[in-house]
């Protein structure tokens, strides 16, 4: 669940820029070359008049005769009986209150938001696929497409056309059953755990531990095989601290309190008291001049869970209130600072936790700890995450639809599912790791999947090094070759993990701009930008009467 | 469709095809037929130009590559000064296709006004041109049914007035009057034919001959996709060695002498009979008259009046 990212976004946009240039000028340059072999001068000279009008054709547009194209595509889906899935819908809703929520779970909400997201993301999809990769076939197999394009209409027009008609269509669905989810969550969701419903807007600082020396470290390994957490040990020096960056007094109107929300973990070296928590204290430090203010001691919730516990019954644990003005204890006297005045310097603000109980750990991680803004409400999530999954839909509209212009029916939504396969279920699994192992230049241990046959084959263990001959050189030289290839598929296959907002809002978090709705929205026009271009040239190559 | 190499064409030419040939090929680019060999000619502005032959003769080929559906493995298509790929050709143009490739789920109305966006009509003239076109084919009483639900005939009705809906320059027909029973025959034949008195240029493709022969002014024959005959149908069809005299009914005297007279001058005469109509005349007069006198019905040894 990230909420914060180190990509810039002029060097997302500046790589992605630069892939399609790349693309194009390899695209270029072998369509030249078959058209040089294949019609010597005069097919060199066919193939720039084709770019050049394909320059025209995909600027040009007319938005009439897109709209027309797009209101013929919302009737034929209309009359392809797309609408029926809103009464599947109806009867889920109707019917899953059934088999969902237990009266003594913490966080009923939290299983109907998923419930509803993933109902309407794995229902939809689907349909976007179907309506996007078999509306083109067939209308190219009735023909009723040839009579369109003898009309002024450029192929451009029909591939946009129809992604618009596609969108319109599944946009209405999605917003019919939307508003029906919406409302169903806020009916089935108890009276008592209502206040889940809410989208908190973390703050999160950079962390460093420092040891006894005041040091930085990596912190103690404790042997947690997740390695999610380090830990610091108890009745030391040892610290974590947290830098936080532009907090502002205009952020936190009528002196509402600053909020820290912590989820650390306990490591006992020795069982001790188990009826007594282990304990740590807060300090917040002025990066400027270290003037600091002791909060005083928490308790860790060593078993900890995913959502705050504000949010369930116990509306203090884990959330520690800053007021404006801090009364706290230097040696024998009792003094006040003011949060923003004496504390938080130019927007920063240091935290510094360590843990009390000699021999027991505290783990921490990044993520830990983090400033908790003023709440949103449950709706501006619910509706990010509808707009999330909206963009995953056009996305996968227009690749069914670029498809479609280029294949048959069947073939185009096997291409399309297995594009989305591929992007939900490997993007973030094998593919970016062995892509990535090979842009770091690091190596897989076996080899790769050349190696790995030619083990499997040999008989060979996996740390058994190769002879040195010419074999080995063939293997490895394959073998980067499907690495190359693996690295390239990072970048065309569409990491569709990203739309998946859901996870924020059932834990109660906002769904953040950074690290889902913009990269969203990024992937969507990096993807329908080539898209296209590539259902422009498929279309117009493509003699739509031959035999 | 050849970059870098102009046709002149004639001022008055709309279409201009030269040395054009499609080969159709299979999935390893090997050549499966040649549907068009050669084919070179010239469709002048205002007339009614007819494309001959039997099935698979090219006619239809030769038609979807005019409109760019199909791309010439050899050869150069110019039409209305632009070249077949030209999509701003298709402002100026009209197309009726063999059969009519229709949205079936749209209605009469829905129709027109589909392919009147395509020319990005505003919404007045897509109204005043499809009401007048729907009055035009006949349609009035369906307009509102959907397409699905209409027979052959009114499927090509509908056809032929998307193609007008533009009010286009050069009109494609292929098999205009395909399905269409003889009274729709006689209606589209009379509309082409008021086409070109608007100065408009038509290029229909048929196997039915008489209808090529009643309304075309110059014809091409294909057959194997080579032309084979190129000219007016009146120079075409005129047979020059003989002369045709029609005449009121002669008693045998009077033909006698008509004989004498022939081979006075050094004719003589080849044949001599009543003339004959064609079936369609029969059947539309037949027609015509049973809208003139209801309840009139067919009596034994009755001949009807041509």
């Amino acid at each position: 669940m990230p909420f914060e990212t180190n990509h810039s976004l002029l060097n997302v946009i500046l790589q992605w820029a630069l892939i399609l240039c790349v693309i194009s000028v390899i695209g270029t340059f072998v369509g030249g070359v078959s058209s040089l072999m294949g019609g010597g001068k005069r097919g060199l000279s066919e193939f720039f008049g084709v770019i050049s009008r394909a320059l025209s054709d995909l600027i040009l547009v007319s938005p009439q005769r897109i709209f027309a194209l797009a209101t013929l595509t919302t009737r034929e889906s209309v009359r392809r009986k797309a609408l029926w899935i809103g009464a599947v819908f109806l009867v889920l809703f109707m019917f899953a209150g059934w088999f969902i929520g237990d009266s003594d779970d913490t966080t009923p909400a939290k299983a109907y938001i998923s419930f509803v997201i993933t109902t309407i993301r794995w229902m939809l999809l689907p349909l976007a696929v179907l309506l996007s990769c078999w509306g083109l076939p067939a209308d190219i197999k009735d023909r009723s497409l040839h009579t369109v394009v003898t009309k002024p209409v450029r192929r451009s027009e029909v591939v946009l056309g129809r992604i618009a008609g596609y969108s319109f269509v599944i946009t209405a669905i999605l917003l019919a059953v939307s508003v029906v989810g919406y409302a169903w969550i806020l009916r089935v969701v108890p009276e008592r755990s209502q206040r889940q419903l809410i989208s908190r807007v973390p703050r999160f600082g950079g962390m460093k531990m420092l040891d006894q020396n005041g040091d930085a470290f990596a912190g103690v390994n404790v042997g947690d095989m997740y390695d999610l957490r380090r830990f610091i040990a108890g009745g030391t020096k040892e610290l974590a601290m947290w830098q936080f960056q532009g907090l502002k007094e205009s952020d936190f109107p009528n002196d509402q309190s600053l909020r820290l929300e912590y989820a650390f973990e306990a490591f006992r070296s020795y069982k001790g008291d188990i009826s007594t928590q282990i304990e740590f204290s807060i300090d917040l430090v002025n990066p400027e001049t270290n003037q600091r203010v002791r909060l005083g001691v928490q308790p860790v919730n060593e078993f900890s869970s995913e959502i705050a516990h504000d949010l369930k019954e116990n509306q203090t644990e884990n959330l520690i209130l800053i007021p404006r003005s801090i009364s706290y204890l230097d040696g024998e006297t009792t003094k006040t600072a003011d949060l923003f005045k004496d504390l938080v310097a130019n927007g920063n603000l240091n935290v510094e936790i360590k843990c009390l109980d000699a021999a027991q750990y505290l783990g921490v991680s990044p993520g830990d700890l983090f400033v908790r803004m003023p709440d949103r409400s449950f709706a501006v999530g619910y509706w990010k995450t509808i707009f999330t999954t909206w963009l995953m839909l056009v996305l996968i509209i227009t690749i069914g639809t670029t498809a479609s212009c280029i294949l048959k029916g069947p073939v185009a939504t096997l291409t399309t599912f297995g594009l989305l396969i591929l992007g939900v279920f490997l993007k973030n699994g094998l593919i970016m790791r062995l892509g990535k192992y090979y842009s770091d230049g690091g190596e897989v241990v076996g080899g790769g999947s050349v190696e790995a046959l030619y083990r499997l084959v040999s008989g060979l263990n996996e740390s058994t090094p190769l002879d040195e001959s010419i074999t080995k050189t063939v293997i490895e030289t394959l073998d980067s070759g499907v690495y190359a290839m693996l690295y390239l598929a990072q970048y065309v296959i569409p990491d569709i993990s990203v739309f998946d907002a859901s996870i924020y809002l059932a834990n109660g978090f906002d769904v953040p701009l950074a690290t889902c709705v913009l990269p969203s929205l990024l992937i969507t026009l990096g993807f329908f930008i080539p898209a296209y271009i590539i259902g422009y040239f498929g279309l117009q190559i493509r003699e739509l009467e031959a035999k | 469709m050849v970059l870098g190499v102009s046709i002149s064409m004639s001022a008055e030419s709309v279409v201009e095809i030269r040395n054009l040939t499609k080969i159709y090929r299979d999935f390893w680019g090997r050549a499966k037929v040649k549907a068009v060999n050669s084919l070179s000619l010239e469709v002048k502005k205002g007339e009614i130009f007819g494309l001959l032959g039997p099935n698979g003769s090219g006619k239809t080929t030769t038609l979807k590559m005019l409109l760019g559906l199909l791309f010439p493995t050899e050869g150069e298509i110019k039409i209305l000064g632009k070249q077949a790929h030209d999509v701003s050709k298709n402002e100026r143009i009209g197309y009726l296709p063999e059969e009519s490739y229709l949205y079936r789920f749209l209605n009469a109305d829905e129709t027109l006004d589909f392919y009147g966006r395509l020319f990005n009509m505003s919404a007045a003239v897509r109204k005043e041109r499809k009401d007048k076109l729907i009055e035009m084919v006949g349609l009035n009483y369906a307009r509102r049914r959907q397409l699905k639900e209409y027979s052959k005939g009114m499927t090509r009705r509908i056809g032929l007035a998307q193609a007008l809906i533009n009010d286009p320059e050069l009109v494609i027909l292929d098999e205009p009057t395909s399905g269409m029973d003889p009274l729709g025959t006689r209606e589209v034949k009379d509309l082409i034919l008021k086409l070109r008195d608007q100065g408009k240029t038509v290029v229909m493709c048929s196997h039915l001959l008489q209808d090529v022969q009643d309304v075309c002014d110059r014809i091409a024959i294909l057959y194997g996709g080579e032309l084979k005959v190129l000219g007016d149908v009146k120079d075409l069809l005129q047979s020059k060695g003989e002369t045709q005299l029609i005449t009121s009914k002669l008693d045998p005297a009077a033909q006698a002498e008509v004989e004498a007279v022939l081979k006075k001058h050094g004719a003589s005469l080849h044949s001599s009979s009543s003339p004959v109509v064609n079936l369609e005349e029969l059947f539309l007069r037949t027609i015509e008259e049973s809208k003139a006198r209801p309840g009139r019905r067919y009596a034994p040894g009755e001949t009807p009046k041509v």
